[in-house]
Formats: C-alpha cells, sequence, structure tokens
C-alpha cells in the first residue's frame, strides 16, 4: 500500500475561501484531508464500482422482503403508524433515489471488496468527492479516478421530477448545509431556477396545502421537491408527527421528499442480515447475524443497527470481551453482528475503506482512511489519483 | 410579528367591478357587489380579530394567516396524451358544493366527479383515471376545494395546464376571485427539529 502513497499538495487557500470550505479545513477538522494522495488502479476501480451496482441490487431485494416481513418491520423497530409511508414509497418511488454511499472493507492489493454498510438516506463525503477530490487532484497534476457525481446527481433529479424547484432543509449544522449545499448546485446544473434553503423549524407543512416556505409580506413559497439533510429515521423516532404530515403530503403527491422514504430500510444496518439470509455466502457480503451466536465466525463487530459514524461499535476477536469498542449515542439501539472485515493497511497502521456513490448506477469512488481498528469520525479523506 | 395578511377590500372590489363591467353582466355584478358587500363585513371583522391576535408582540411569532374559500371551482382535466393529464379549464361556481372535476379522456369518454367523490382518490395512492384526474386537478385550483383552505402559499403550477393561456386565465380569472371570496385562519411554522440534535447526520 505505502508504495501507492505520494505527498497530496494543499488546497489553495483562495479556493477553500472562495467556496466557503473552510469546515472541511480549519479547527478540529485541520487535519481532515490527508497529506497523501493513494494511487488506484483501473481494476480495482472497476470492482468498486462493480460491487455498488451489486449492492444496491442485493439491498433493493432485501428491503422488499422486509417490507412484507411483520418480524423484521418489528426487528428494525419501525412502528406500524409509519408502515403506510414505507410500502407507499416502494410502490410509487422506487426509481426515485437520489444518492447513497457505500462503505466496502478491501478492494486493495488483490484483496476482496467487502460490504461493511450502506449509507441510504443523507451519506456525507459529498463535497470532498465533487469539489475538494477534483481540485487536490488539479494541484497534484494527477489524473483523478471514476468520479461522475455531481453530473450523477443532476441527471437524477431531472429524471425523479418535471418541476423545476426544490427546498434543501437542515437542522442548522454547517457540514449538512455543505452537503445540501451539492444538492442545491446539482439542481442548478439541471437548470432548476428556484432552489430554496431553509432550517427545519421554519418549514410550513401543511398537510392538506405544501410545503412552504414564508416568503415575508404575507406570502409563502411551495415547494414540490424537498432534500432534507437528516434522515428518514431522526423524522420516525424524533418527529413522528412530521412523519405523519410528510406521509399525507408525499402519498397526495405534493412533494417529493429526497431521497425517498424507503431509503430508510437501507439505511437500517438490519438490512445488512437480511441480504447475508438471502444470500448466504455471496462474495460481496460479510456473514450478519441478529446475535453473535448466529455467525460462523468468532471474530467479529457489533454495530448499532441505527447507528452512524463508527459511534458504539465492538470490535471482538475472540467471543465476550471486545478489543475495541467507540462510545456514543447509540448505545441503546439495537444490534447486529458482522464478521470481521479484512482491511488493506499500511506500514503506519492506516487502515483503508473504499466507499462508491451510489445514484442509479456506482457513479463515484473515494477513500477514507484512520489509523484505528473502528473507523469514526477521526477518518481522513485521502484523494486518490488513477495508477497506470 | 410576521407576515400576517389582511384583506385589501377595496382593491379586490375594484378587481371585480372591473371584471364585470368587461363582462357586460349587470345583473352578475349587482349581485356580485351584494355578496361583496357581505364578505367586505366579514373581512372587517376578522381583519380586527387577527390583528387583536396578535398585537402587542413582534418577537418569536411563528404564525401566518390563509384563506378558506367561499366559492366553488368547475375544473376540467384532458387527457393529451395516454396517461398525461392536464388541466384545460377552471370556472368558479357560487358555492363550494357545487363543485365539480371533470376529466375528459382520449377514448372520448368524459367523467363527473363531486367534491366529496373526487376526495375519496385525493391520498389514494391508485393509478387509476379518476385518481390521476384528480390529482392532476390538484395542481391547480381545484387544490383549494379539496383541502378546503386556500393556502397562502400554493401557487398552480403552469406546467400543470394544457397551454400557457388556460393557466393564465386561471391566473387571471378563477384565481383571483376565488382569493377574493375567501375567509382567513392561521398556520403556523413547524419548529420541528428544534433542539432534538446536537450535530450533524452524515454517514
Amino acid at each position: 500500500m505505502d508504495n501507492r502513497l505520494i505527498s497530496a499538495p494543499k488546497l489553495p487557500k483562495k479556493f477553500i475561501k472562495k467556496y466557503g470550505f473552510q469546515y472541511f479545513t480549519s479547527g478540529e477538522n485541520h487535519d481532515y484531508l490527508a497529506e497523501d494522495l493513494l494511487g488506484v488502479y483501473a481494476s480495482e476501480e472497476d470492482a468498486f464500482l462493480s460491487a455498488g451496482n451489486t449492492a444496491f441490487s442485493l439491498l433493493r431485494k432485501a428491503a422488499q422482503a422486509v417490507i412484507e416481513s411483520p418480524d423484521l418491520l418489528s426487528r428494525f423497530g419501525i412502528p406500524a403508524a409509519s408502515h403506510e409511508l414505507l410500502r407507499w414509497s416502494i410502490e410509487n418511488e422506487w426509481d426515485d433515489y437520489l444518492v447513497g454511499r457505500f462503505d466496502f472493507a478491501g478492494g486493495f492489493d488483490g484483496q476482496p471488496v467487502k460490504l461493511l454498510e450502506f449509507n441510504a438516506d443523507t451519506c456525507s463525503l459529498l463535497v470532498e468527492t465533487t469539489f475538494l477530490q477534483p481540485e487536490i487532484l488539479k494541484e497534484a497534476k494527477q489524473r483523478g479516478i471514476k468520479n461522475d457525481l455531481l453530473e450523477s446527481l443532476t441527471g437524477r433529479l431531472r429524471a425523479i421530477s418535471s418541476e423545476q424547484n426544490i427546498l434543501l432543509t437542515d437542522l442548522g449544522f454547517a457540514e449538512d448545509q455543505l452537503t445540501a449545499s451539492v444538492i442545491g448546485r446539482a439542481a442548478r446544473q439541471a437548470g432548476w431556477e428556484d432552489v430554496g434553503t431553509k432550517a427545519l423549524e421554519e418549514v410550513i407543512f401543511d398537510p392538506d396545502d405544501a410545503v412552504l416556505v414564508e416568503m415575508g409580506g404575507g406570502q409563502a413559497k411551495a415547494y414540490d421537491n424537498l432534500y432534507k439533510a437528516f434522515p428518514w429515521d431522526f423524522i420516525l423516532f424524533e418527529e413522528p408527527e412530521l412523519w405523519e404530515l410528510l406521509t399525507e403530503l408525499i402519498t397526495s403527491r405534493r412533494v417529493k421528499v429526497l431521497n425517498p422514504a424507503w431509503s430508510l430500510l437501507l439505511q437500517c444496518k438490519g438490512i445488512l442480515a437480511v441480504a447475508w439470509q438471502q444470500n448466504p455466502n455471496h462474495p460481496l457480503l460479510l456473514d450478519t447475524a441478529w446475535s453473535a451466536a448466529g455467525l460462523r465466525s468468532r471474530q467479529y463487530v457489533s454495530k448499532p443497527i441505527w447507528g452512524r459514524m463508527g459511534e458504539n461499535v465492538s470490535l471482538f476477536h475472540s467471543p465476550n470481551y471486545p478489543t475495541a469498542q467507540t462510545e456514543g449515542d447509540f448505545a441503546d439501539s439495537p444490534m447486529i453482528y458482522q464478521q470481521l472485515a479484512h482491511f488493506t493497511t499500511d506500514q503506519e497502521e492506516y487502515r483503508y475503506q473504499g466507499s462508491v456513490f451510489y445514484t442509479d448506477h456506482s457513479c463515484a469512488i473515494a477513500v477514507r482512511r484512520q489509523d484505528d481498528l473502528i473507523m469514526d469520525d477521526d477518518a481522513e479523506f485521502i484523494s486518490c489519483y488513477r495508477l497506470a | 410579528m410576521s407576515d400576517t395578511k389582511v384583506a385589501s377590500p377595496t382593491l379586490n372590489l375594484l378587481k371585480i367591478l372591473i371584471f364585470d363591467w368587461q363582462n357586460n353582466t349587470l345583473s352578475l355584478m349587482l349581485s356580485t357587489i351584494w355578496g361583496y358587500l357581505r364578505i367586505l363585513l366579514f373581512g372587517v371583522i376578522i381583519f380586527s380579530v387577527v390583528r387583536s391576535c396578535f398585537s402587542g408582540d413582534d418577537s418569536g411569532d411563528t404564525t401566518s394567516t390563509e384563506e378558506i374559500p367561499t366559492q366553488g371551482l368547475i375544473t376540467t382535466v384532458a387527457e393529451v396524451q395516454k396517461d398525461n393529464f392536464k388541466i384545460e379549464s377552471e370556472i368558479p361556481v357560487d358555492q363550494v358544493e357545487d363543485s365539480r372535476i371533470i376529466g375528459k379522456y382520449l377514448d372520448g369518454s368524459v367523467d363527473t366527479m363531486t367534491l366529496q367523490e373526487a376526495k375519496l382518490h385525493q391520498t389514494s395512492s391508485d393509478t387509476t383515471r379518476r385518481a390521476r384526474t384528480v390529482r392532476t386537478g390538484g395542481l391547480g385550483l381545484w387544490f383549494f376545494m379539496m383541502s378546503g383552505r386556500m393556502g397562502g402559499g400554493h401557487t398552480p403550477r403552469s406546467s400543470a395546464y394544457v397551454n400557457n393561456q388556460a393557466y393564465q386565465n386561471t391566473q387571471n380569472n378563477a384565481g383571483s376571485r376565488l382569493r377574493s371570496t375567501a375567509t382567513r385562519t392561521t398556520r403556523t411554522k413547524s419548529g420541528y427539529g428544534s433542539g432534538k440534535s446536537g450535530r450533524s447526520f452524515g454517514g
């Protein structure tokens, strides 16, 4: 791995300032962008992209099984009142998926690509992949790897809605707003002139009318499309009343919410256990079960099914006593147990995790690395160049 | 206090007078004037109520006003291509209960639905012709009939109409009449997510 690392140039300050990307280069994130670039072979690139396409198909098939199974819906912790929207979403907006990101182990130096999880609903790394990586590669005068993310997002928006307006809503966090801004950019690139932004608490959800934003002077504007920079599981568990309103608005076709509600089923890590059960020994999947006893491997990790950013993950090299553990907010979440994956590491013990963005196909690759056993919020983003 | 919308009775009266003069229908004009005077009186009362509700507190207001239709509407939706529906016309009628939605289909058939019948299809996920007709109508002014409200923010989308002329007709005629005869209520900003999370959600 080490022989494919080369020194990464710093992003020009002018570029960072111009686009307001200080979030990724200063404060707690001052060392977020790796000091190296990673070389990737075309064969590895192809393997990752192919893995993304296959994984999407496998997980969607699993989601269809979940919605038909009261037992699985119960295991996912999804209350009965929310099944209506999920069913409707599968039946009516199955083709309206915008974007998600698969995280994989392996994929370098001849190691097999293995699916770790799918950030199906509100994935991060959009800014890094669409803007930072190309700029870094430009500075380094290196050829990039597959990266059609922005163009693909543009294409998806055009395909999903004929109404050329979208409201980007968030909970006020800088990273989410930056992520949403990429969707806004894609929308403008699609020719949508009406791209609004509003904090969630300021948005009016009128089930008999529309998703509205006050414009002043007694006027309000209706939006046909809504991109939410917070996940469906947040709405489901934290704001159930909003779930009800959105159910009415979506099913009466007054608004399209992106990603569609069914992405919730793929966001839940329980989907990995379902996919494994449907496809035992599939080369892309890791053995995953609802209990450690259900695994064949004695080396595994436990993950909260609604967890994020590597929180509350425990890594076991032998049963019962964890070798490594992370803390977080998801300790009360149901867990799944996943066979320990093999990561490619360098001499400094950095573990490399390849990610694939999926829109209606695998459209971009991004890589992060971390010198810990568990990849979490401390991971670095490492830009990739193409090896001959 | 933010965005409390109040009636502009004089302006609306003038609009209706001009509209009626242009159509040269004296009887309609007289009945409209009488109808409007009743609305004007009611509007003054509502204005007072709204103003008294919000006076004296300009901070943290999360409400805005919207209107309730007091007139009905006959919307005609045409199937312009197979499975492609557009609004052809929208004509106001005096009573909400006289509202109808009429579907005209490529096979030559015509289907008329009452407001109640249309509401049955409003939230259904079926893809029947009737449901599609109602949903298309809902993109225009028929929306107000189904919701029972005007909605300060709902603007019919031009893309929902058979052509730009049909859209302009709505904006100039049926739309303005429906709005001028509407009463008002309040609507609230969501407030969702406030204080519920301490960090971003990127995964």
